[in-house]
């Protein structure tokens, strides 16, 4: 039940960040294969290669966020979601796509934060994991204000955050996250 | 993986509080003051620039018809139009410099409003079980600018708040911080505050917009000779079309 994907949604929708976790057996793949091709144009690793942060998602999961958004929408249109206080800005399970869950968080200057896990029902776990992730959310959220307080960042024109110490908390927070609840997959079947 | 990245959780506000921040207040009127005095050099020194270009171009022309051009009439008329023309480039540097103050304080505001909004839940679309109009959303905003926005930065809260509840919000502070060390009745102080103030506008505006609010802020002064700290600010709310 790990996190597979994070999208941070500016005021007018536009994407300000993404980024995919792939489960291990695919990050191997595709990390072999391009230990090769870097080895063969730069084997002594002279020229950094330099992560490229906040490259683009695969189209998968760009319709996973599309249709979150559209569904955060109607949400917010309607007056079922009344919630209070502190959890205010938490807006919970937008719902199931694609054998995908995808829960939803946003700040009171209008920035989204979607994030998506597999869909799967495991009981009194899930409560727990909304737990976990409301705290992932908060700290986003300051990770994000962080960001905007940097006076180099752009407030004019929203932008994609390219900044590499956002870009590190955010994947050290979604790491830890996927290390507490990622386990469960593969014990589910014991 | 960058081994330098932050563990965990991002430090707290709360850990931060801890660090001596506090500047003291004729620290901080002396840096915006020279701020202004800078943004103000730059912008003499921008237009000078782009006369000189323009001047090169003319000359270049003007050297093309020499002979055309019939120089001993109108000499007076010429220095008429010179002094005109100085007093025209003053307005339009002092209003360039205004205008670069005011975008500096938008920044400020708008990275602001989204820390002191970071707890700070907001009734986006419904409140209390039914829809909230665009002005009672507005007037959360405003509320929001007087006593949280205003607290932090000047510590205090707004003196009065006044709406049409079509709009238009004028925030009165009494005793505003960055006036207060002015000399009263003197005309240098009055010109001078009408300068500071663009910044102060500006927060507003970029703290408003954070908010998805976009507004036009002026200021007015209203200094009665004894005080010179009272001004108020004048939101406008433009239509979202």
């Amino acid at each position: 039940m790990s996190l597979s994907t994070f999208a941070v949604i500016g005021k007018d929708n536009s994407p300000l960040y993404l980024k995919e976790f792939p489960k291990e057996s695919e990050v191997s793949k595709t990390e072999t294969s391009q230990d090769t091709t870097d080895n063969q144009s730069d084997p002594f690793g002279f020229f950094e290669v330099k992560n490229e942060i906040n490259k683009t998602m695969s189209l998968k999961n760009k319709f996973l966020i599309h249709s979150a958004l559209d569904r955060f929408e109607e949400i917010e249109e309607s007056t079922e979601k009344q919630q209070s206080g502190a959890n205010k800005m938490w807006i919970g399970l937008l719902g199931s796509f694609d054998e995908k869950k995808v829960y939803g968080y946003v700040t009171s200057t209008r920035i989204k934060f979607f994030a998506s896990m597999d869909d799967v029902e495991d009981g009194n776990e899930q409560f727990v994991r909304e737990a976990a992730l409301k705290a992932l959310f908060a700290n986003v959220h300051e990770f994000y204000i962080q960001h905007m307080l940097n006076p180099f960042s752009d407030v004019r024109n929203e932008k994609k955050i390219v900044s590499e110490r956002f870009d590190l908390g955010i994947h050290d927070l979604i790491k830890s996250f996927n290390e507490n609840f990622g386990k469960q997959d593969n014990m589910s079947w014991m | 993986m960058n081994s330098a990245s932050p563990s965990g959780s991002p430090p707290k506000r709360s850990a931060l509080l801890g660090t001596p921040t506090n500047v003291s207040e004729p620290a901080y009127e002396y840096l915006l003051s020279s701020i202004l005095t800078w943004v103000e050099n730059e912008c003499h020194r921008q237009y000078q620039q782009l006369k000189n270009k323009k001047n090169l171009q003319e000359n270049k022309e003007n050297e093309k018809h020499t002979d055309v051009k019939d120089q001993s009439k109108g000499a007076s008329k010429q220095d008429e139009s010179m002094t005109q023309e100085k007093a025209e480039e003053l307005v339009m540097i002092a209003e360039n410099a205004a205008a670069k103050m005011e975008r500096m304080g938008y920044d400020v505001g708008y990275r602001l409003s989204e820390r002191l909004a970071q707890n700070k839940p907001m009734s986006s679309n419904t409140s209390g079980g039914k829809k909230a109009t665009p002005a009672m959303i507005q007037l959360e905003a405003v509320k929001f600018i007087c006593k949280e926005f205003w607290s932090e930065v000047f510590r205090k809260q707004v003196d009065k708040l006044q709406t049409n509840h079509r709009g238009v919000f004028v925030l009165k502070d009494l005793q505003f911080q960055w006036l207060k060390r002015l000399p009263a009745d003197v005309e240098m102080a009055r010109i001078m505050a009408i300068k500071i103030l663009a910044f102060p506008c500006g927060l507003i505006r970029g703290a408003l917009s954070n908010l998805g609010i976009n507004t036009v802020v002026s200021c007015d002064f209203l200094a009665d000779g004894k005080n010179m700290s009272a001004c108020s600010f004048n939101i406008k709310v433009k239509s979202t079309t």
